[in-house]
């Protein structure tokens, strides 16, 4: 990312009183069983802003992202969209609103192939003859080779069922399926590059850049500071369920976020 | 329209590509099965090839295979409905009931759809909103309908007005009629089951619920649905088999789900969901038709056919988990080499 763009972000994050935030979690809290996965979360994530969220294992990252996209309902708390009081339904809703989510366990149909996964839930429809609605399966394998290109992720071929392909390949198909909505405003993504190559690894940063270039919002989960560092414009630290930082990117070192993810405190 | 290759999965397009895929691959291995029985028939009985007895396998297999598309759905869902067979003899009495009253043969109809829809729902609604295993629920409901329909109903009715019959028994050209409406049910089924988000989200739900959940579909919702088409088939079925029969009793339909599930498993169907296919349950539902008719014309005992029957249910599951494993794992050779 260039210097002067971050800049401008950096102005934007201390005009906090005039631009509102596009997503805005307030005291958030989930509960399973006896385990307090997220107590009380609170943060924002501005408009085209890239957040990257850090912590340990089990810290409650995915809790949390599982809280923003409808998957599971808060015990309490309250969401935020666009300055409106925000209660989804379920995932559909959330995607309705212009959220996309790209999820920890990628949240894969193994015994469908690519094209399917990608447009499972709103799989386009043709008029056979005319009148017979059927799926457009060209249509949905088209647009599927266009968006994998489009992360420049090879795929020998997009017909075989998922299981049938490697962490990699599975995980690019995950991610092309975030691209695929034109009205995303918020891209949420827990973990993208967990399977990948060194080269593919690249290829995904390069992804979230663009994304941010059009004008788009990240909210990026990655256990690598290297990649946190060169694409986030803020980064929040989990710990314990809890929001424990919430830091400019350019404001930090590598080791005062390793501090903060360990529990230290900054100087 | 149909197609009778089997698709390592109707719906899901898993194709396998490259020259190398074998052809046992491609083809439903139930289509040599067939030939081989059709063969082996042949000479043992005589009267196997007449056009009369061709067509009666037709008309007997009509009601079995209205069945069967309905638990296309269901098994490929990853679940099981083991009622469909009092629910059979539920909507058969009922049916039964409703006409010898006076009611028009057309209204009744719709009511027993419209029963056995219900009685469908029910199931689904049971297994999602209390998350009892299917086959626990539909047990229970394979119990409790049929004692229910003994209880209400004793005694069996008999004597359909003509156009039941002709539902039943009637003839088009030399088609029975049985068996065009069930052909038609299947060619509605394969739309339904391989061109619609219905049928691509009820084996993805069969494949792998929690994802469908989190991409946003609405999983209870479609499983009962799927339950409830279940059930309407069983309502249509219903109405060819009192036509046919000439009658209702309240046994009717008993094991029918042995029969009908051991069709559908064989014919390609995972018990473990995921896989589905239409022509598949088509071809298995031939095979046992063909088979039953068979082993009656030799002269086979009765009893000797259900051991079969049995046998042959778990000889479809034992090979359908072989069939699986092996093509994986050409699957699997083949896409390495191609990316080596
Ligand atoms: N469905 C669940 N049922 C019970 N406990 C759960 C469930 N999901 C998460 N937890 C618990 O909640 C806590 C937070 O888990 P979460 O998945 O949010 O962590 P995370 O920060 O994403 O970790 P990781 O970096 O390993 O992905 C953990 O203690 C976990 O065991
Ligand atoms: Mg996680």
């Amino acid at each position: 990312m260039q210097d002067d763009e971050r800049d401008i972000l950096g102005v934007m994050d201390s005009m906090d009183t005039a631009v509102s935030p596009l997503l805005s979690l307030q005291d958030l809290r989930k509960s399973y069983g006896a385990i307090e996965a997220a107590r009380g979360v609170s943060f924002d994530i501005f408009p085209n802003e890239v957040v990257a969220m850090v912590g340990d294992n089990g810290a409650g990252k995915s809790t949390i992202v599982k809280m923003l996209s409808g998957v599971v309902k808060p015990d309490g708390g309250q969401l935020f969209w666009q300055g409106k009081p925000f209660h989804p339904s379920g995932p559909d809703a959330v995607r309705d609103a212009g959220i996309e989510t790209m999820f920890q366990d990628l949240a894969l149909v193994n015994d469908v192939d690519a094209p399917g996964n990608l447009f499972m839930g709103q799989e386009p429809m043709k008029r056979w003859l005319g009148f017979l609605p059927i799926l457009d399966r060209k249509k949905m394998r088209l647009e599927t080779e266009r968006l994998l290109d489009q992360i420049k992720i090879k795929l020998q071929s997009v017909d075989r069922p998922v299981r049938l392909m490697s962490g990699g390949q599975r995980q690019a198909i995950a991610i092309a399926r975030i691209l695929l909505s034109a009205k995303a405003q918020l891209m949420i993504m827990d973990e993208p590059t967990a399977a990948l190559g060194i080269q593919e690894q690249a290829k995904v940063l390069n992804v979230i850049r663009n994304l941010h270039a059009q004008g788009l919002s990240i909210l990026v989960i990655s256990h690598n500071l290297e990649h946190v560092f060169s694409i986030a414009n803020r980064i929040v630290v989990v710990q314990g369920g809890r929001i424990a930082a919430s830091v400019a990117t350019d404001e930090v070192s590598q080791q005062d976020v390793v501090q903060l993810i360990m529990g230290g405190r900054l100087q | 329209m149909m197609s009778l290759k089997s698709k390592a999965n109707d719906t899901g397009m898993a194709k396998q590509k490259g020259s190398q895929a074998s052809l046992l691959d491609k083809i439903n291995p139930l289509i040599i099965v067939i030939v081989f029985l059709y063969i082996g028939i042949t000479l043992l009985s005589d009267r196997f090839l007449d056009i009369g007895n061709q067509m009666n396998i037709l008309r007997q297999v009509a009601v079995y295979l209205i069945i069967a598309l309905g638990m296309t759905f269901v098994i490929a869902s990853r679940g099981i409905d083991l009622s469909v067979g009092s629910n059979l003899g539920l909507c058969a009495m009922v049916l039964g009931t409703l006409i010898e009253a006076g009611t028009p043969v057309a209204i009744a109809m719709v009511l027993v759809v419209g029963l056995g829809t219900l009685i469908g729902a029910f199931n689904g609604l049971v297994i999602t909103r209390f998350r009892i295993n299917p086959l626990i629920v539909t047990l229970g409901m394979l119990v409790a309908l049929r004692g229910a329909t003994h209880f209400f109903m004793g005694g069996s009715i008999i004597r359909m007005p003509e156009s039941l019959r002709f539902i039943g028994q009637g003839f088009i050209g030399f088609v029975p009629v049985p068996a065009i409406i069930a052909l038609t049910a299947t060619a509605f089924a394969y739309w339904l089951f391989f061109h619609t988000r219905f049928g691509r989200h009820t084996v993805s739900i069969g494949s792998n619920e929690e994802a469908c959940q989190v991409l946003g579909i609405h999983v209870n919702r479609h499983k009962v649905a799927v339950y409830a088409f279940q059930g309407a088939c069983v309502g249509l079925a219903a109405a060819i088999i009192v036509g046919r029969l000439n009658a209702a009793s309240p046994s009717l339909g008993n094991l029918y789900e042995l029969h009908i599930i051991a069709a559908v498993v064989l014919g390609g169907t995972a018990l473990y969901g995921g896989v589905g296919t239409i022509g598949g349950t088509l071809l298995g539902i031939l095979t046992i038709g063909v088979l039953e008719n068979g082993m009656v014309l030799i002269g086979a005992d009765f009893h000797l056919q259900r051991v079969l029957l049995g046998f042959l249910l778990i000889f479809a599951v034992a090979y359908q988990e072989h069939r699986r494993r092996v093509i994986d794992t050409r699957a699997f050779s083949r896409i390495k080499e191609a990316e080596e």
